[in-house]
This record gives C-alpha cells, structure tokens and sequence, in this order.
C-alpha cells in the first residue's frame, strides 16, 4: 500500500523530465537517467504542494489525491505528446559520445549488479529489523515535524515550534536545526496522509530511493558521459564506501541532498557538453538545485554557490545575452521550488539556530578567532584523510595509475564543477567557524555527514576526468572482436 | 640486472592479469577488489547485528510503552513528564517523538495538569508532591494529575 503513494511523485517527476528532455528516448540508460532525476525532483514538487496545500486549504484528503493522480496523467499526456512531435519533426536524439564506441565489460557489470543487491538487501534488513524509526536526526527534525503534521490537526504549526528559536538557548538538540527545510519532513507527511497511518515503511521507503538513486544516476551520467565501464566502476566506489549506504539507512537527510548536488553537477555537465541542450539541462538543473535547497540549509548554500559559480562568475567573461537567457531557463527551474521554501522561511520557520540576531555578536566574534580556524581546518583535513577508510588514498593510486583523460570534453569546464565542489567545503568550514555549539563537539558529530552531502559528486567528478578501465590494448581481444563481429553481422 | 627482472615480473603479472581479467587496466582491481570484499562483509555486519547481537531500534520500545497512555493525554495540551532513565537526554526524543500529538514539558516547571511518569529502574510506585496517580500501566509508565488544592 505504502509504495503506491510513491507513484504520483515519480510519475509527475519523470514526465516532467521528459517534457524538458523529449531528446531522452525510452531507451535504456537514458531512461534510467530520466526516471532517478524524475524520481527525486518528484518528491521535491509533491512535497512542497502538500505542504501549500496544508498551508493554504487544509488537510489534504481526496481531493489532494484526485489534485495529485490528475497533475500526473495531464504531464503523462502532455510530454507524451510532445516527445512524439518532437520525433516527427525529425530532430536527432541526444547523442551521446562514448557510449556507443564502447564495448561493456560484462564481469564488471554482473559484480556491480550482484553487490547492488546485496546492498539492497542490507539497505532492507538494517532498515526494517535494526532502525525502523531512523537515528537521532530523524526523531529531533524530520520525522518529528511530520509526525506533528500528520497528528497536531488543526495545532500542526506546533511541528515549527523551537524552544531555541524562544529562548536562544544552546542547551540541547531540543531546537536543533528546526528551520530545515520541507522536502524530507513534506514527503514523510505526505506518504503518511495519503496512506492514513504514520507506518514506518514510509521514511524507508524515501530513504531507499534517494540512497538507490544516487548510484542507478551515478551509472547513468556517467555512462552518458563517459562509458557503461566507467559508470561500472564509479558505482563500485560508491558501495566500497558502505558510509553512504550507512547513512541512507539511518535516513539521514544528507544522501537526498547528495543526490540532488550530484544530479545538479550532472546537468551542468550535461550543458557544458552539449550546448544544443544547454536551455533545457538548466531548467532541470534549476529544479535539482532548488529541490537540494529544500531538502537542507546546506543545500541553500549549494543553490547560492550555483549562482555566484555558474553565473556571476561568468559575467564579464561571456556575452550578457547568452548568459542572461541561460540565466532565464535555470530560474524557469527553480521558480516553483524556491518560491515555496521562500513562503516557509518567511511564514512558518523558526529563526535559524547558527545565524540569528541574538547571537549575531557571538557570531561576529568567532569570526574573527583564528583559533577557531585552526582548530576546524586541522579537524577537517584529518577527517578528509581518514574518510570512508582513507578512501581518498585508493583514489589517489587509482589516479596516479590510470591518469587524466586529455579529451576536450573532459578538459571543458571540470575545473568549474571542482571549484563549486571546493567552496562547498570552504562553506562548512565557515560554518563551523561561526556556530554557537562547543565547537569540536559540533565538527566531530556532524563532518562525516556533511562530507558524505559532496561524495557523488566528487566521485562523478573523478570518474569522469581520469581515464577509462579499459586496457589499451583491449580491442584486439579475439573476444571483444567476435563479439563487435557478431553484433554486426547480427545487423 | 634488477631492472630486467622487474620489467620481467611486471609484464608476468600482466599476462595473468589479462588472463583472468581481459580488457581492463589492472588499476581497476583496486576498486574491484575491495568491493567484492566490503560490501559482502557490511552486509554479514548487518545480519550479525540482527541475528546475534539482536540489536534492536530502542524506537520500537518507546512507541510500544507509550502506546496506551498517549491515547489517555489530549491533543495539542502539554504534559510534565519525568523519568528515571538516564541516557544524556536520548529518552527525552524518543518520549517526545512517540508521544505527539500531546506537547511534552520535561521536568516539573511550568506545572501542567497531567504528569507522565516513566520509571524503568525504580522498583514501586513513586510519590510526587501536588500530584496523585490517575492510571498505572504496568510498564513502567504511569499518568499522575495534579491535585486541585
């Protein structure tokens, strides 16, 4: 029962990738890669219209459902339409470089298949058997302000309710990050209204799509970019690192927010390598971005470094009209989600727990200890070193062995993607820097996770820069040369 | 000499490399292997955690000893809640979260009509003043309400 209310989001999600994107046939890893980005931009519309519909009519019932079911067939009709129109017309199909050339390793894809099932299956396991209701986050922010939404009637405000935001007291998680943004805590709600009863299976149910996206999006860009292999591979990494699947199910909120960075990265990607889809990957990036903002206040700073990178520090550097329409189809994007995150911070949010006017003295003070620099740079190295097991080494002999791919279409931009990904880091540190928690208590608690937010990222980063995993010499294998042979003789 | 026998070794290892893993640069193995390795061993992790050291969600048992006396608070009224268990504020989430939609107050200050009482590690029933006991639930969790006077 409980999965059939994922069905609209993801139906609306997808439909609405493909009326952007009527280049995205329905065909294989281009599906892929349209179903994971709908999947989670779906889950960032639906939870933002049930919250405005809390907001603004009432407690969702049927006809919030008949709203839902009817948004999703009119999308279905629509990008149908237009993906069929858009073949008639006789416009090429994306076409994707690499993909095609290359021929799959298939042990490689068998390995990655097998350890993504096993991985679903502990995913299942932990999440059913061990940690039903999630770890601490989960109680103090988001399954506790669903609960309250679904519960509190007509007092549901009460789930925006912070004793810190009152008092500005430091004592406790009692108001910890109770500002956080909807698209977690939303989606909760939603799935329990829609299904009548605040089970369990819901939270689980969003923490798997978003862990499982993040690696099915991970193979697809990649593959998309680069080749299957390569996308094989940067998966294996990401299972190597068992943190991430740790985290997802803990039901953090960090690994939806590591999804949608790394689906915005893709599309930046996307628009820096085909140009000729440059208008629409924006308005999609539009949505990542801004469903990243509703998903964690980390993910505001992501959206605004999106701008100050992707667009403000191109000015002077490109025409004002190419970027000025560029500019145009990302705020397209962004304009539903972020309008509705703008309502909740202004309207229902408590003041934010890090940057508020009590503690701005506070704040300006720590701003200026370079102690407090020192001791959060010096924390937040050896947590690189030491993150996911000193992964950062395999990478770094990977590299060394494997080298940089020299292609134009790597070279082109990766440095942007690279710098965004930086100053995010640079981000937390201010962060740190200025937070009016014991300053080594907060780093300790909360680095892994906020690391754990960019992982993908730097992971379809690195994957797409360094050189494929096929052997030179690969292609005259009697193996894969009977095979190309069969393929066209087959034709 | 040495250099020779190096390039020699390096070139076996290629061979056999190639034998059992063709087309691909033996850098890949460094990924491969770790993974066909960690993720079986975290996923045995997960089952051990189960199956033998039965670890459990304390979630579970807070929602199950709640159960009945969250139907017995009104909705959206706060409540005192006190209890014995000490574990640096975790049983206060976990009480709170399984008790909504009643607001929880922890402590006695400001005093409110009921008094939510959870007392797993003191044996009898314990006595608070201003208050008189209205429900015993035989769990370890117990409704008091504040005397009139």
């Amino acid at each position: 029962m409980e999965i059939l209310t994922f069905i609209p989001p993801v139906v609306i999600g997808f439909t609405l990738v493909l009326l952007v994107f009527p280049q995205l046939s329905l065909k294989g890893v281009l599906t892929l890669f349209a179903v994971c980005v709908g999947a989670g931009i779906g889950l960032g519309i639906t939870s933002s219209t049930i919250f405005l519909w809390l907001a603004w009519i009432g407690r969702p019932g049927a006809d919030y459902i008949a709203f839902e079911i009817g948004s999703a067939v009119l999308l279905s009709a629509i990008s149908y339409y237009r993906c069929r129109n858009f073949r008639s017309d006789r416009q090429t199909d994306l076409t994707l470089t690499g993909a095609t050339n290359e021929v799959s390793i298939k042990w490689l894809k068998i390995l990655v298949i097998i350890l993504l099932i096993i991985s679903s299956g502990s995913f299942a396991l932990k999440s059913f058997f061990e940690m039903p209701y999630g770890t601490v986050d989960v109680r103090i922010v988001w399954n506790y302000r669903a609960r309250w939404l679904f519960k509190g009637g007509d007092q549901w405000k009460f789930a925006f309710f912070s004793p810190v935001a009152r008092d500005a007291k430091y004592e406790d998680d009692a108001g910890h990050a109770a500002d956080y943004p909807l698209l977690i805590t939303g989606s909760v709600y939603r799935g329990w209204e829609l299904s009548g009863k605040d089970r369990v299976a819901i939270p689980i149910l969003i923490a798997a799509i978003f862990t499982f996206a993040t690696y099915l999006l991970l193979y697809a860009s990649l593959t998309m970019l680069r080749n299957r292999n390569q996308g094989y591979i940067a998966v294996l990494l990401l299972l190597v690192s068992t943190q991430f699947l740790h985290l997802g199910t803990d039901q953090y909120g960090d690994v939806p927010l590591a999804f949608f960075i790394l689906a915005t990265v893709v599309l930046f990607v996307l628009k820096d390598r085909f140009p000729a889809i440059s208008s629409q990957a924006l308005i999609l990036a539009g949505f990542t971005a801004s469903c990243a903002a509703w998903t964690k206040n980390e993910g505001l700073m992501f959206f605004a470094l999106v701008i100050v990178v992707r667009f403000l520090g191109h000015i002077g550097r490109r025409s004002r009209s190419n970027l000025a329409r560029e500019a145009l189809s990302f705020l397209v994007g962004m304009l539903p989600i972020m309008a509705t995150l703008v309502y909740y911070k202004i309207w229902f949010a408590p003041r934010n727990d890090m940057i508020n006017i009590p503690t701005l003295k506070e704040t300006v003070f720590h701003l200026f200890d370079l102690d407090r620099y020192r001791i959060t740079l010096t924390m937040m190295l050896e947590k690189i070193v030491t993150f996911n097991e000193c992964i950062i080494f395999l990478m770094a002999v990977y590299f060394f062995i494997s080298g940089y791919d020299r292609s134009d279409n790597t070279k082109k931009h990766a440095l942007t993607h690279v710098i965004l990904l930086t100053l995010m880091m640079c981000g937390y540190l201010f962060a740190y820097v200025i937070t009016p928690y014991e300053l080594e208590w907060h780093i300790g608690s909360s680095i892994r996770r906020l690391y754990m937010q960019v992982w993908p990222a730097w992971v379809f980063l690195f994957f797409y820069c360094v050189k494929g995993p096929e052997f030179i010499g690969a292609k005259e294998q009697p193996e894969i040369l009977s095979h190309k042979n069969l393929s066209s003789a087959q034709k | 000499m040495d250099k020779e026998r190096i390039e020699t070794l390096i070139s076996c290892f290629k061979t056999l490399l190639l034998r059992y893993f063709p087309s691909v640069r033996w850098a890949v193995l460094l990924i491969v292997i770790p993974a066909v390795f960690i993720v079986p061993i975290y996923s045995l992790t997960v089952v051990k955690e189960i199956v033998i050291d039965k670890r459990s969600d304390p979630g579970i048992a807070y929602e199950e000893r709640f159960a009945t006396v969250r139907n017995d608070l009104p909705a959206n009224k706060p409540f005192n809640y006190v209890s014995d268990v000490k574990d640096s504020g975790q049983d206060w989430f976990y009480a709170r979260y399984a008790l909504i939609p009643a607001r929880l107050v922890e402590g006695f200050e400001p005093p409110h009509d009921l008094l939510v009482v959870e007392y797993l590690n003191t044996p009898g029933i314990p006595r608070f003043k201003g208050y008189k006991l209205l429900k015993n639930y035989d769990n370890g969790v117990m409704l008091y309400k504040r005397r009139a006077d």
